[in-house]
């Protein structure tokens, strides 16, 4: 029971997430800083950044509800904690943990509800578009997501748990290296790039459009944890993609793919102006969706 | 007591006496309806240590298993709930109502202890009529038609199906059929018997009379019926049905899946685009079906569990959620979406009752939605071993139409309780007393069954259908005990970093000021995907009444009837006309 909790609070659970979730965040702010030219900010800027939001006054906008306000952030950044334990802890012991692939799935999609949830009590329309554009997101690319799955899961002949998965890519080769696998590997990214709300599918927060969106309220701690979601969800989704399709992360090389993916994440982030939502509807079930379809098609035989 | 006192005599007795109590003293009729409830209860509670109903007393026509004792004890704990939450609920009416409840809970309770066709026959047709004579007795009188043509009309399907079977299988027993692959008639029988469980359970495409059902009978019948009991009488017989009475074949379970992913995904589409509270609950009423057919057409021990298990999930959240949408609607006077908004503060309980059990529709874990679809995504995987290539469309329908339901969930909640308040909507608040123990019961259940599955569900499920041999990894205690210890932490770091201390300000739209124009109800937040290809077709379609089993029906006859008005105009010289060109065809047929 000790080693439960110590699991979930410092390794791999709260403390060593939420460091290296910082560290990718800074990752991604050093590279974007040297994609535009500039220096960037320090290793410690995120640490900062996150403390300097825990110190500041907590603001709630009036005729929201207080208890869902402030639920919300608790119960994203709680979802997250419990996939980061799962991941980890399936890669360091190379057994199945809590949950297989669909509990992972289904426990990522909390921090959207929690997105949602806090935009609908936040009483401000502004937020209740960013609510309502976040469902969107979900809808979209949830599709050819789970169609992305559901390529390992015929190429691993219906092995649904994690440890599972990444074992039998380290006997018969990781997944990319095959067409379906590369295709499948093509759509993920697409849909954690959108379900990480990275440009181009920031759509729900949109800054320049509706300041924000579900986030406009919010201020001090609450802001906090939700930023620290953020930041965790940009560091789970590559190692989640890094263990359905490129072998997990047990070696130097697979520690090296891993950066390649939240690079990689990055670039595409860097270098693609925002859709608009019902584009990305159109997207995702047209062109992603039929990608996904043709993988399938592919791995069923045996490509 | 023996069994037959207890689910037959009383209800009936008492079903009886309820007609005579006057119209002022209707509120007192439910105690007759809680002893039915409680008469249910005990004769279950009785047989569960030896597993059989047998042993309350041996009768040639009734027997029952694990699963026919937990359905009577179930019906018999939602017959209650729902007693005490229509003291509170309904308006002085005839008592007849209570009647008609009690009828209702003894005639589902038969059908689960049926031991034979004629029993089951005239249970199962009793509660299609009890149901239809309900939702008559508030005055829907389109709405009763239309139901009881559906699901009278399955009925009669039923008929035809199970004197087909009792005569292939040579006995009417409905323990000793088998019909063996190839029988004479074999796929006959299974399409009628199915056509009827699933119009009871209300799959596509005979699901027509629910969403209508749900939108305008009265609040304690559809939770009682298609919410709940109904799903279980469906299901109950789907079960015996596919495992029973027939042999499991790769066809008949291509069949069930089929119709399955199909439910699930057209049903939760439309259940999007609804602008009323308890149609669109209505709809989802007909897509969780769609799981529960899967589950069972997969055949194997898991996916059969995972059915059932969802079968009991469904009856008790959707049951709860339109209990919670009466006591909205009973409050504010309307079901609309776009009239509502900003409940929370009024209705504190229903708004976390409805949450809860909202959250747990859409199989968010540790609840116990997500505990039986993950049971029955196991099983549809776990059917990709036998080298077929349909079970990624049905994983991904049942998984997609899983995100979907949580869409529509988002929608109520928005537009229902979190979002601004509608103009000129009443503020009071809930005015809640024999609601409670549903409201609350209803969602603990939800938390209970999803989290502690070992101690409760799971060793039921065994007893029916074998080991179940989980393939995949889900640890529901832990995992339900992490998230709350991570919400818990994160709430201390609130208390040490004094958020207590807020402060309250006017909402931020960049210094403008928030207008009731401005305002975002939530109805319209899927307005999106309605107006994309090939969607806007669709739902033009379905709102002409296209895939309207009822509506076809009704142009088909309609068309007849013109036909028929034709020839029969009422004037002398046509019917002489028709007499002259009978003569000659009948000459014509003699003279040959």
């Amino acid at each position: 029971m000790e080693m439960i909790f110590f699991d979930y609070i410092i390794f791999p659970g709260i403390l060593f997430t939420l460091a290296a979730a910082m560290a990718v965040s800074w990752i991604d702010r050093k590279v974007t800083a040297l994609l535009q030219w500039r220096v960037g900010p320090p290793v410690l800027q995120p640490f900062y950044d996150f403390w300097k939001l825990f110190k500041k006054e907590t603001v709630i906008p009036k005729g929201g509800s207080v208890m869902v306000f402030l639920l919300s952030p608790a119960v994203s950044f709680s979802a997250l904690i419990l996939v980061s334990v799962i991941l980890l802890k399936t890669t360091l012991t190379s057994m199945a943990y809590i949950g297989d692939i669909f509990v992972v799935i289904y426990l990522l999609l909390i921090p959207s509800i929690a997105v949602i949830m806090s935009g609908a009590a936040s009483s401000n329309p502004l937020a209740s578009l960013g609510a309502s554009r976040e469902m969107k997101m979900v809808l979209s690319y949830e599709l050819p997501f789970i169609l992305a799955v559901c390529v390992v899961l015929i190429k691993t002949g219906g092995i649904t748990d994690l440890a599972g998965i990444v074992a039998y890519q380290n006997v018969h080769g990781a997944f990319i290296g095959s067409l379906s696998g590369f295709l499948a590997f093509a759509v993920t990214v697409v849909c954690f790039q959108s379900k990480m709300a990275q440009v181009p599918f920031d759509i729900p927060e949109a800054e320049q459009e509706i300041m924000g969106g579900a986030m406009i309220e919010y201020s001090g701690p609450p802001l906090a944890l939700f930023v620290a979601a953020r930041w965790i969800l940009m560091a789970l989704l590559p190692l989640l993609i890094t263990m359905l399709y490129l072998g997990g992360i047990h070696s130097a090389l697979g520690i090296l793919k891993y950066v390649g993916v939240v690079v990689l994440v990055i670039l595409i982030k860097n270098t693609n102006p925002r859709l608009r939502i019902n584009q990305t509807l159109r997207f995702f079930w047209g062109i992603v969706t039929g990608v996904a379809a043709v993988s399938i098609i592919l791995a069923f035989l045996g490509l | 007591m023996n069994l037959v006192t207890l689910i037959f005599t009383i209800p009936l007795i008492l079903g009886i006496a309820a007609i005579f109590i006057p119209k002022f003293l209707f509120k007192y009729g439910s105690v007759f309806a809680g002893i039915t409830s409680a008469a249910l209860v005990w004769a279950g509670i009785q047989a569960f240590p030896y597993y059989r109903l047998e042993a309350l007393g041996r009768t040639p026509l009734l027997e029952g298993g694990v699963l026919s004792l937990s359905l009577i004890v179930l019906t018999g704990i939602f017959g209650f709930l729902i007693t005490l939450y229509s003291i509170g609920h309904m308006e002085e009416k005839s008592s007849f109502f209570w009647s008609l409840f009690c009828w209702m809970l003894s005639s589902s309770a038969l059908v689960f202890v049926a031991a034979d066709i004629i029993v089951l026959m005239v249970a199962w047709g009793v509660t299609g009529l009890i149901l239809a004579l309900m939702i008559w007795q508030d005055g829907n009188e389109a709405v009763g038609k239309k139901t009881f043509i559906i699901v009278g009309g399955s009925d009669a399907v039923l008929l035809f199906g199970m004197v087909a079977m009792a005569a292939t299988a040579g006995t009417m027993q409905l323990g000793e059929i088998v019909i063996k692959p190839g029988a004479p008639l074999e796929w006959v029988i299974f399409g009628s018997l199915i056509i009827a469980a699933f119009t009871k359970a209300g799959a596509m495409p005979f699901h027509t009379w629910i969403p209508d059902t749900a939108k305008d009978a009265a609040v304690p019948v559809v939770a009682a019926l298609p919410a709940s009991i109904d799903k279980l009488l469906g299901i109950y017989l789907l079960k015996k049905i596919f495992i029973d009475w027939f042999v499991f074949t790769p066809g008949k379970s291509t069949l069930l899946m089929v119709i399955g992913a199909f439910t699930v995904i057209a049903a939760v589409f439309m259940a999007l685009s609804q602008h009323n509270l308890r149609r669109l609950l209505g709809y989802h009423a007909v897509s969780q079906v769609g799981y529960m057919i899967m589950g069972i057409g997969t055949g194997t021990p898991i996916g059969i569990a995972g059915g059932l298990l969802h079968m009991v999930n469904n009856a008790i959240y959707k049951q709860g959620l339109f209990l919670g949408a009466g006591v909205i609607e009973k409050e504010t006077g309307t079901s609309k979406l776009e009239d509502l908004g900003g409940l929370y503060k009024n209705f504190p309980v229903t708004f976390l009752s409805f949450t809860i059990m909202a959250m747990a529709i859409s199989g968010i874990p540790p609840l116990n939605g997500f505990l039986s679809k993950w049971m029955i995504y196991q099983s549809i995987v776990k059917t990709s071993n036998s080298g077929g290539v349909m079970w990624v469309v049905y994983l991904t329908a049942a998984i997609f139409g899983s995100v979907l339901t949580l869409a529509s969930f988002v929608k109520i909640i928005h537009a229902a309780f979190l979002g601004q308040p509608a103009k000129g909507r009443k503020t009071h608040g809930e005015n809640i007393s024999w609601q409670v123990p549903a409201l609350v019961i209803l969602p603990l259940a939800c938390i209970v069954l999803g989290v502690f599955p070992e101690q409760t569900v799971y060793p039921l499920l065994e007893k029916v259908t074998g080991p179940i041999a989980i393939s995949g990894i889900y640890k529901p205690m832990m995992a339900a005990a992490l998230l709350i210890f991570g919400a818990g932490f994160a709430l201390l770091a609130y208390v040490v970093f004094k958020v207590s201390g807020y402060r309250i300000s006017e909402p931020y739209i960049g210094g403008e000021k928030i207008t009731p124009a401005m305002r975002v109800s939530g109805v319209e937040f899927y307005t999106t995907i309605e107006s994309i290809r090939p969607f806007k077709k669709i739902y033009n379609f379905a709102r002409k009444g296209y895939f309207d089993i009822y509506e076809l029906l009704k142009e088909f006859v309609f068309y007849w009837i013109k036909l028929l008005r034709w020839i029969h105009d009422g004037v002398i010289t046509t019917y002489i006309l028709w007499v002259i060109i009978g003569t000659v065809v009948l000459m014509f047929g003699f003279l040959k």
